[in-house]
């Protein structure tokens, strides 16, 4: 056969042409947002070449002297690494620890309560707050946790008792934090189990009550079983994240504050005072690069146990 | 039917416990909101000697006299704000409907290959000084509306969450319309579009919200640029230095000679920025549900 149809030059533009005659109005649709990708994630991919450079703004990328791994060792051995990477799993494992219990708590809770006008209300408000900014936040938490003029403080003048300067206390900053972080997107989480929680078939429930089974066996034998999947599958792609910090919420509630830093202080926040404040270039790149790699194996590792767990749970 | 009647003690007590806990934490995320909003019209001295307060000792619309005074930074920075979140989520539900719709189509060869290209981005990305050292040195992005808009057209959650429900549209639609002659185009135009509106609409606010509340690009990028500082980014600067608007002569004409109620401005500056976000949010909350939901559904 493939002796009869020799590949010729004429036979592969044919095909080319045959091919974009069906293929060319794809490419165009994806050619936007596939340049997009390219100019905004693949090309700085390439640009990781800085955590081995000692960059020079009138150099260039390329131009730039080699380094070696002079930035990485600049940042491992400084204090700020095991520091910065310490505070980013932690707060984020508080983070999702204590937002996932308060919202299975709340959907579990909402789902035995009859009155939808108490459901719809309670998500309702509870959600508003996933719509701001860290900036609005920043703002509201002056309003409850300023020295002097806060919610706290005018409280605790009003009972005589003695002030508290949150900003001169760092360690209570990561319960804080947490605070902050459920307050903006517990609502969304209870939306979520929510939802999951509407497609119980209320068969089950009444099997159960005839049975015999109380309302904590219902919790436990019923709805819990029916979350599970969920939980699973949203803890695991949180835990894929836990390497990454949220630099803007820590500029907005943080920021200046340095006597904070030791409790408050994760990595892309060090990643960006580095490279904005004291215009170093090849460490916070460096700290990058360390940060995607484990991140990478973080996130593959999360996908791999989702689909374990759960067929069409994985990310992709 | 159950009532409540038919429940035990034990069950009551916690469920008269649990709706309390939820009211309490619903009236906590509403209170800052109040405080902030009181503080707002509150006179400045009284609000340095009473702090913040929910209900005005003493009413006063002077800091919003100041901040919106002719054609004051936060007037500039709205217009900004309004421009950047209109062109950005039209510009990017039109780039991702294009992509997730060829990505939907079993016909496009190139498909597997196109779909790792965008997951990947969700699994890697160089962090933050790559992408500042190359939208500032290649595509020089420094003091540009464009910075404002075109980074945050990046979002590959997006267009799967997207894709995923335009997989959904049963094939024979697609192939009856590929049948009677209709190009790709009319096809995805005619026939796509409105089955996922929906998602679309879901989508298209997912943009339109995380332009309106945009601060970090301006950051970034706008340094000596304050006609681009977007209402968020002014917010922040006026929080971090309220005196940063005496700089404007029709702020200091507004004052006229008194000094500026700084902790006032920075309420009404953070009312002013979530006031358009409380006035649609009955609205679109059910959108934002819907795709939540379709996002949890798949993972």
């Amino acid at each position: 056969m493939n002796t009869l149809r020799l590949p010729t030059q004429k036979n592969y533009a044919a095909r080319f042409r045959e091919y974009m005659k069906s293929q060319w109005p794809f490419l165009v649709m994806v050619f936007p947002y596939a340049f997009l990708l390219f100019m905004f994630i693949y090309l700085p991919m390439g640009g990781l070449v800085l955590a081995f450079k000692n960059f020079h703004i009138d150099q260039g990328i390329w131009g730039s002297p080699w380094a070696g791994w002079q930035n990485f060792e600049f940042f491992f051995n400084s204090e700020y690494a095991w520091r910065a990477t310490r505070n980013t799993i932690l707060l984020n494992l508080l983070f999702i620890t204590a937002n996932h219990l308060f919202a299975i708590f709340c959907a579990v809770t909402l789902y035995e309560i009859r009155s939808k006008w108490f459901r719809k209300g309670i998500q309702s408000i509870t959600f508003f707050p996933s719509f701001l900014s860290w900036v609005v936040i920043a703002v509201l938490s002056l309003g409850i946790f300023e020295t002097d003029r806060g919610s706290i403080n005018q409280f605790l003048t009003m009972l005589h008792l003695q002030k508290v300067n949150w900003y001169s206390w760092p360690e209570i900053w990561p319960a804080l934090l947490t605070f902050i972080y459920l307050w903006k997107n517990a609502g969304t989480l209870i939306v979520i189990y929510v939802a999951s929680l509407t497609s119980i078939n209320p068969e089950y429930y009444e099997a159960a009550k005839i049975d015999g089974a109380d309302f904590w066996q219902r919790v436990r034998h019923v709805t819990l079983p029916h979350l599970a999947p969920v939980i699973v599958v949203l803890v695991i792609m949180a835990l894929g994240n836990v390497f990454r910090g949220d630099v803007q919420m820590m500029l907005a509630i943080v920021n200046e504050k340095s006597q904070l830093y030791p409790y408050t202080d994760v990595l892309d926040f060090f990643v960006y005072r580095s490279l904005m404040n004291t215009f170093d270039v090849g460490m916070p790149a460096a700290v990058g690069l360390y940060q995607s790699c484990v991140g990478f194996v973080l996130v593959l590792a999360a996908n791999w146990l989702a689909r374990r767990y759960q067929k069409d749970g994985a990310l992709f | 039917m159950k009532g409540i009647f038919d429940r035990t003690i034990g069950e009551r007590i916690y469920l008269a416990l649990g709706s309390l806990i939820m009211i309490l934490f619903a009236a906590v995320c509403i209170y800052p909101i109040l405080l902030v909003v009181g503080s707002s019209f509150t006179e400045e001295l009284t609000l340095i000697r009473n702090g913040y307060q929910i209900i005005p000792a003493k009413f006063s619309l002077f800091a919003y006299k100041i901040i919106l005074a002719g054609n004051s930074a936060m007037v500039r920075a709205y217009l900004v704000s309004v421009i950047v979140t209109v062109v950005g989520t039209v510009a990017s539900v039109t780039a991702g409907v294009m992509i997730a719709y060829a990505l939907s189509r079993r016909d496009f060869r190139l498909r597997g290959f196109f779909n790792l290209y965008v997951v990947f981005t969700l699994l890697f990305n160089a962090g933050l000084v790559p992408w500042y050292i190359v939208n500032v040195t290649i595509w020089h992005l420094k003091n540009t509306l464009a910075a404002l808009i075109m980074p945050n057209m990046v979002n590959s959650f997006n267009i799967l969450l997207l894709c995923n429900f335009m997989k959904t549209i049963p094939e024979e639609l697609i192939e009856s319309a590929r049948i009677d002659g209709a190009s790709e185009f009319r096809t995805a135009a005619a026939i796509v579009v409105p089955v996922a509106m929906p998602a679309i609409a879901t989508i298209g606010l997912f943009y339109a919200m995380n332009y309106w509340n945009d601060w970090w690009l301006a950051l970034m990028y706008i340094d000596n640029a304050p006609q681009l500082y977007p209402i968020q980014y002014l917010l922040r600067t006026i929080v971090t230095n309220a005196q940063y608007l005496t700089q404007n002569s029709s702020t200091m004409a507004m004052m006229g000679g008194t000094t500026l109620p700084a902790e006032g401005v920075k309420m009404a500056a953070c009312v002013l920025a979530i006031g358009p976000l409380i006035i649609v949010y009955p609205f679109v909350q059910r959108f934002f549900v819907r795709g939540l939901t379709l996002g949890a559904i798949k993972g």
